[in-house]
């Protein structure tokens, strides 16, 4: 045993996995009611009695075998970090499907502490179930517990102790008698081959007495006999091509003698199993057919009022952030400016110290501390609002409702939930791919992502609207969302045509059980997200803020003798000729040099267009910002094709890091130059209809031309490189 | 055609698919799960399918249609007490019988 011993937690999702970590190790992680939360590993420590446990969470899985990525990063945990002990968290209202899990950990041998969640809702649903009976069944220590609310940690370590010291040995399950003399006959093969010593290899038995090691042993070669069975290409292709023939031959008997796949053979043997389990320790009363969720969602899945619905429900949530948050942002400004830029110059005035340092603490950071700060109430009610849509249940059902229409973009429903949550932040959205079983369906969903305006562009629409339409900001931030949405469906539609020829994959998705969203959990949700999205945007607009501002103060030299101009002068001037035809004129490079900013994070580009054209440099006869800035983009067009780009242009820097890490660097180049020209294109197509004159027909004219260009050459890579989907890999 | 069929095709999709699944399944009788009516139950004898499978559709449980639209891509149904959202591609692997 290590000195610190590793326990990971393991279960279906949505059993209390991220509740149970929460509470042992005292860190915030993000908790669902939606399948997907826990995409990676999530290590904590927890001290108890002066004693040291490392936790690990791992992504909820229904099954060993399945090859979700989520699911393979669960079970290489298993297999190659060794816990010391896994805790299996089986949800009592649903314990049938739980179970099958467990069964399959059982087999691998691994030592197991089962932990019973939600037998509050299990009881209200009229299950009763005899744990002791259970355990003894089982041959493992089961623990009832009701995870979001007081757990007895006492219990619970005095069960871990136990069996770190000593491991359970339990019994394996009984298949058919057929199955079993097959079974036994491949573990007599493998035995006699190389796998047997990677086994002897893999169990680092030589620190174990003999009896626990020789049924180690066994347990271990039983499992990997039952894993050629299930046909699972990590252990089939350790094989040699003659004892695979061999092997081959024992399953083909399997299959002949029940008339169904291998899989499903062993499948419904552990379920058998179960059944009886079940039927022997559960006892039900009031069994109701239609539960209260079934009957709400008669309404909120109806074909007709289900979509209207959905939309009303996003629209008032951006209502509410954007009037609700309105009077807090004004308060924190007016405090933090009082703070961070009166008080704190005030203060270094009076200890004498440099102008320059003066300057760059109270006028630069403190400055872009209140724009950070001016962030927070926005972040705040719109991650409030989703919280509770996602604790409630609702999202699953928003996955259900969108299918039809993802389907007509070419995705799954279940894709839906990453598109959802690209509305908070890209990052965690791309991350939330992996729970698509297909990798077509996880790519084609990755670049769609981006289309879902993040949090942190929400300030940003916020700034721009309130500033040029004041009456208004509210539709036309609403707008941009929705129209964010119509392009993800005309690039959806593009890709579906082009790349990716093949079909979406199966859709399984469960559906949970409405809950009402508990305060706690709603708070530990936002400040998780809240907390995470200031540190991490924090620093970027701090820093975009401070290198701006100190390239806006280096003077050099310019073109026209005895002028002066700055850095970013130059560089804004260079690239500004690019967004000409969307009505940027060189006079407002700042607007080009805030879209810089923006690749480092979104929200930065308030902080630069504040900083911009607040100086005297912009020379527009005013020194206030908000006039210069009117000034400078001249006509509504103009900025209606800049937010426009904003919403389509490439993502920050972090999203596309995560690209890069999920899926290599062509996908995020593509990424990368397809949003930029697609940002471009648009904006330039609504600037010059809206300012339509003679050369807009002409800018029209090239945007088609290169549209079609770009159409007939994806066309032409997804002819040659098309994804297979599961379908096709069938029919292979 | 008669008069309720008639109005039925045109403003009630779903009352047009019950009068078409409604008569011709029997009791006893093996039928695909994409044919199982809206708040039928019925068991399941074979499943090819190992996800649905280990997510408790194993033959011998017993199921409950929730939603079944022919004009919809997915089916919803119960098992026990979970609720999926089932591909109808999925549930043609998947056949059952009315108790």
């Amino acid at each position: 045993m290590r000195n610190r011993p590793i326990i990971a937690l393991a279960g279906n999702p949505n059993v209390g996995k991220t509740c149970l970590f929460n509470k042992l190790t005292g860190t915030h992680q993000a908790i669902g009611n939606w399948p997907g939360v826990t995409v990676e590993l999530k290590h904590g420590i927890f001290s108890y009695d002066s004693k040291e446990y490392e936790i690990v969470d791992l992504p909820g899985l229904y099954s060993l075998s399945d090859d979700s990525p989520d699911a393979i990063i669960a079970r290489n945990f298993i297999l190659k970090e060794k816990p010391d002990l896994i805790i299996n968290i089986v949800d009592a209202s649903n314990l049938e499907r739980n179970l099958y899990l467990t069964v399959q950990l059982m087999e691998m041998g691994e030592p197991l502490l089962i932990c019973l969640s939600m037998i509050d809702i299990a009881e209200q649903n009229g299950i009763f179930i005899d744990y002791d009976h259970l355990s003894h069944h089982l041959g493992i220590e089961v623990i009832p517990m009701i995870l979001n609310k007081h757990i007895d940690l006492e219990l619970l370590i005095s069960k871990i102790e136990k069996y770190l010291i000593s491991p359970p040995i339990y019994s394996v399950i009984d298949y058919d008698e057929v199955v079993e003399k097959h079974l036994d006959n491949i573990i007599k093969i493998i035995q006699a081959t190389e796998i047997s010593s990677i086994i002897d290899n893999s169990l680092n038995n030589k620190k174990l007495e003999e009896p626990q090691a020789t049924y180690n042993r066994l347990v271990k070669t039983r499992w990997v006999a039952l894993k050629l069975i299930e046909g699972d290409p990590e252990f089939t292709n350790l094989l040699s091509p003659e004892t695979k023939a061999v092997v081959d031959k024992e399953i083909n008997a399997i299959i002949k003698h029940r008339g169904q796949k291998a899989m499903a053979v062993i499948a419904d043997d552990r379920y058998a199993y179960i059944r009886g389990l079940v039927k022997d320790t559960v006892k039900r009363k009031n069994k109701r057919r239609l539960t209260f969720s079934d009957r709400v969602d008669k309404f909120v899945l109806n074909q007709v009022i289900g979509l209207p619905i959905f939309f009303v429900v996003m629209y008032f949530v951006f209502l509410i952030t954007v009037k609700v948050s309105q009077p807090f942002i004004n308060i924190i400004e007016v405090s933090l400016s009082w703070l961070f830029v009166e008080q704190l110059g005030n203060l270094l005035t009076s200890l004498s110290t440099p102008y320059w340092l003066n300057y760059f603490l109270s006028g630069i950071i403190g400055n872009g501390i209140v724009t950070i700060g001016s962030f927070i109430p926005l972040i705040f009610f719109i991650y409030v609002c989703l919280s509770i849509l996602e604790d409630s249940g609702y999202m699953a059902r928003a996955a259900f409702i969108a299918d039809k229409f993802m389907r007509f973009i070419g995705l799954p429903g279940k894709a839906f939930i990453p598109l959802l949550l690209g509305f908070g932040c890209t990052v965690p959205a791309i991350m939330a791919t992996r729970t698509l079983e297909n990798p077509r369906d996880r790519v084609f969903a990755s670049l769609l992502t981006p289309f879902a305006s993040c949090g942190a562009k929400l300030p940003v629409y916020t700034f721009l609207a309130m500033l040029f339409f004041p009456q208004k900001a509210n539709v036309v931030i609403f707008s941009l969302y929705l129209f964010g949405i119509v392009m993800a469906v005309v690039t959806g539609l593009i890709l579906k045509k082009t790349i990716f020829l093949s079909e979406p994959g199966d859709f399984v998705m469960e559906l949970p059980s409405y809950h009402i969203p508990t305060l706690n959990g709603i708070l530990m949700h936002t400040w998780h997200r809240l907390k995470s999205f200031l540190l991490r945007a924090g620093k970027y607009i701090l820093l975009v803020i401070i290198i701006i501002n100190v390239l806006q103060s280096i003077p050099i030299n310019s073109a026209v003798k005895g002028e002066k101009t700055t850095i970013l002068e130059v560089c804004g001037k260079t690239i500004t000729p690019v967004f000409k035809p969307m009505g940027i004129n060189e006079n407002n490079w700042p607007a080009s040099v805030a879209l810089i900013s923006g690749l480092f994070a979104k929200e930065a580009i308030v902080g630069s267009l504040q900083g911009l054209y607040q100086g005297p440099e912009m020379n527009m006869g005013r020194n206030q910002f908000p006039d210069n800035m009117k000034i400078a983009f001249g006509n509504t067009a103009a900025i209606l094709a800049y937010l426009v780009f904003i919403l389509l242009y490439s993502p920050c820097v972090a999203s596309l890091t995560m690209f890069y890490k999920e899926y290599g660097f062509k996908w995020m180049l593509f990424e990368f130059f397809y949003l930029n020209l697609l940002a471009w294109m648009v904006a330039v197509f609504i600037y010059q209809i809206l300012n339509f004159s003679k050369i807009s027909l002409i800018w029209i004219m090239i945007i088609v031309t290169v549209f079609f260009f770009i159409y007939i050459n994806l066309k032409r890579i997804g002819e040659k490189n098309a994804i297979p989907s599961s379908h096709r890999k069938i029919l292979e | 055609m008669q008069f309720r069929h008639r109005i039925g095709r045109f403003w009630n999709k779903k009352y047009r698919f019950h009068n078409r699944h409604r008569h011709p399944i029997n009791k006893g009788e093996n039928i695909i799960l994409n044919q199982l009516p809206e708040g039928e139950s019925a068991i399941i004898v074979n499943n090819q399918n190992l996800k649905t499978i280990e997510r408790g559709l194993y033959p011998g449980a017993q199921i409950f249609m929730l939603r079944n639209r022919h004009y919809e891509p997915n089916l919803v149904i119960a098992v026990g007490d979970a609720r999926y959202v089932l591909d109808r591609r999925i549930s043609k692997q998947i056949t059952v019988i009315i108790p």
